[in-house]
């Protein structure tokens, strides 16, 4: 496909799609250097899968391409090892202020992070994007009962992978 | 920390607006990305100029200022964010899958092509002209060959070599040839388009790319290994086939009633230092980034296919390999060492020793496989030899000696980076000696 091209498929995709990035890369970042690295990265993800986006399973693609972005903008906050300091965490600036628990907020954005793939599609369908388990097994490409499981074995690793992190912290 | 409130918070999440000034953060993120994109388009384009009138490294200059203007307006436009955009840049240049064709020509009348297709990373999708496809994934070191006619797969597993830790990256690697090491040598028309043709000339390998000025990326490769000069070094190679062993030939009845027999297998070892025969091959019509289903490259088992599994160690076992194969070599000729080390690569003498040693009153198939192992072996150790001979070090006394003297030097060579000799002896140790210690 011509450069050209490309570049008009993708604005029309950016477009289609900027108000769910925006929406899903805040909740799972809740702070602003880090959202806007992880925006970027679905933007380039989006730039190298634009011929995907512009077919029948764009759907599908454009939840990984959300997920994969907000996991490289935390791998790079976070590094190799692991771990972060609060302070880097983004408490403060973050509109998880707002809400009780603030900490606790944080961490479970870092955490989903590391989910795997389908099981951070689960919950961010679920809680973050507040879907119907029929809309969830849509997308999944699962039963509704299916939809649950995953749904359920998301929250189980969610929080099992709390509990270990706040052991150690 | 109460893990009971994690479903509350996460709904609490999930009802958050996003701040007017995050979607500020959007718009600009967004359009500034956008100008990337025209302006990468513009750099490629000026990189060309650049290069057909001034010199490659003030046409590099010009490039790197280029990407870090780029990345400066990119990175100073986000408030209070240090982001790593950079990377990002870098990678919109970045191809993720080419197909292309690839004749071969061997040096005889036989040439062939094949339809390959690649993805970003290491993965190969090969289609031969009689049919049979090979999905490689090279990030596991495993490939499946299919043979749509007879509904036949086989899945080989390479095991023995440690792979690095960043991978070879082939789109990489071919698109950036001719930055790299090429030389500028002119122009010429190529299916009806000008086309930039440069040169990279290596000692073994003659390569002339011709580029596409507008994309700056190949659209013809041509790459011609030459053999060492001196004829003495030899590649290794050889084939093995089932009837030897007592085994029938497998047959198979393709879709036109013809029967296909399969009789054995060949092993060549080869490398870029002159161990390879003359070889041409021309690489045409490319496609970048062309649009393809990661299907293509799965390994999964086809419907209706039967499957055999394979494991082929391709483990260098250096001076131990060469020791090894003249152990094979004496065992099956009277405790005698080969005349000339390149002996060990001789068909006529090599394939009787392995259906002597090999072929009993088991399974054809299990002998054919443990002598195919054991011919591997061999070559590998005759490799070793003929590396040495590349690097001009090498010795050999084996002609008339009988395995069992510990004072007699079969064969010596030089290590880089070492004073001395590394000698096998007639009882098959290896040491070290002095090149004083040595037959002149």
């Amino acid at each position: 496909m011509k450069y050209s091209k490309r570049v008009e498929i993708f604005e029309q995709v950016r477009a289609k799609y900027a108000g769910f990035l925006t929406s899903v890369l805040w909740k799972l970042t809740g702070d602003k250097e880090l959202f806007a690295e992880a925006m970027q990265y679905a933007l380039l993800g989006m730039w190298r899968n634009v011929e995907k986006l512009n077919g029948k399973k764009a759907g599908a693609y454009i939840y990984r391409i959300a997920l994969t972005a907000n996991s490289k903008a935390w791998r790079n906050r976070i590094g190799k090892d692991g771990q972060i300091s609060k302070a880097q965490i983004g408490v403060e600036s973050s509109s998880s202020d707002k809400i009780e628990g603030s900490e606790l907020a944080a961490l479970i954005r870092r955490t989903i992070a590391k989910l795997p793939a389908k099981q951070g599609r689960a919950i961010v369908m679920r809680y973050l994007q507040q879907q119907s388990y029929q809309s969830i097994a849509e997308k999944l490409s699962c039963s509704e009962a299916g939809a649950r499981s995953n749904v359920s074995k998301a929250l189980a690793t969610l929080k099992g992978k709390l509990a270990n992190l706040t052991e150690r912290e | 920390m109460n893990n009971g409130n994690v479903e509350e918070i996460l709904n609490k999440l999930g009802s958050e607006d996003v701040p007017e000034d995050v979607r500020k953060i959007v718009e600009e993120t967004s359009g500034k990305f956008s100008k990337t994109l025209m302006q990468s388009r513009k750099i490629v384009l000026w990189e060309n100029i650049m290069k057909a009138r001034i010199t490659k490294l003030a046409a590099a200059a010009v490039i790197i200022i280029a990407v870090l203007i780029g990345i400066n307006q990119f990175g100073s436009s986000i408030d209070g964010a240090s982001v790593a955009f950079g990377d990002v840049l870098q990678q919109i240049y970045k191809a993720r899958t080419v197909t292309y064709k690839e004749t071969f020509f061997p040096g005889t009348d036989r040439e062939f092509t094949v339809e390959d297709m690649r993805m970003e990373p290491g993965y190969l999708h090969s289609v031969r002209p009689d049919g049979p496809i090979t999905i490689w994934d090279f990030t596991r070191g495993r490939d499946l060959q299919l043979w749509p006619e007879q509904k036949k797969a086989l899945i080989t597993q390479r095991v023995g070599r440690n792979r690095g830790k960043r991978l070879f990256n082939y789109l990489d690697w071919i698109s950036k040839l001719h930055e790299e090491d090429g030389e500028l040598i002119g122009q010429e028309e190529i299916d009806g388009q000008i086309a930039d043709v440069f040169l990279v000339q290596k000692e073994y390998k003659r390569t002339t790319i011709w580029v596409d000025p507008e994309t700056n990326l190949p659209v013809r490769v041509e790459m011609v290994d030459f053999p060492h000069l001196d004829k003495n070094i030899i590649v290794p190679h050889m084939s093995l086939s089932i009837g030897d062993f007592g085994g029938g030939a497998k047959a198979y009845t393709n879709e036109g009633g013809d029967t296909v027999r399969v009789s054995g297998r060949s092993i060549t070892i080869s490398n870029t230092d002159g161990i390879q025969e003359e070889m041409t091959i021309v690489m045409h019509d490319f496609v970048w980034d062309a649009d393809l289903d990661e299907s293509l490259f799965s390994l999964e088992l086809p419907e209706g296919y039967t499957l055999e599994e394979k494991r082929f160690d391709v483990t260098d076992r250096g001076e131990d390999g060469l020791i090894g194969a003249l152990a094979f070599w004496t065992e099956m000729s009277d405790g005698m060492f080969p005349s000339a080390i390149n002996d060990l690569g001789d068909p006529d003498k090599v394939r009787p020793m392995l259906v002597n040693k090999f072929d009993g009153d088991g399974d054809p198939e299990e002998e054919f496989e443990q002598a195919y192992h054991a011919m591997h072996e061999v070559l590998k150790g005759l490799m070793f030899a003929q590396q040495c001979k590349v690097e001009g070090t090498w010795h050999y006394a084996g002609d008339g000696v009988r395995l069992g003297d510990a004072d007699v030097p079969i064969c010596w060579w030089k290590p880089e980076d070492s004073d001395g000799y590394r000698v096998i002896y007639g009882d098959l140790s290896i040491g070290d000696a002095a090149v004083e210690d040595l037959p002149e």
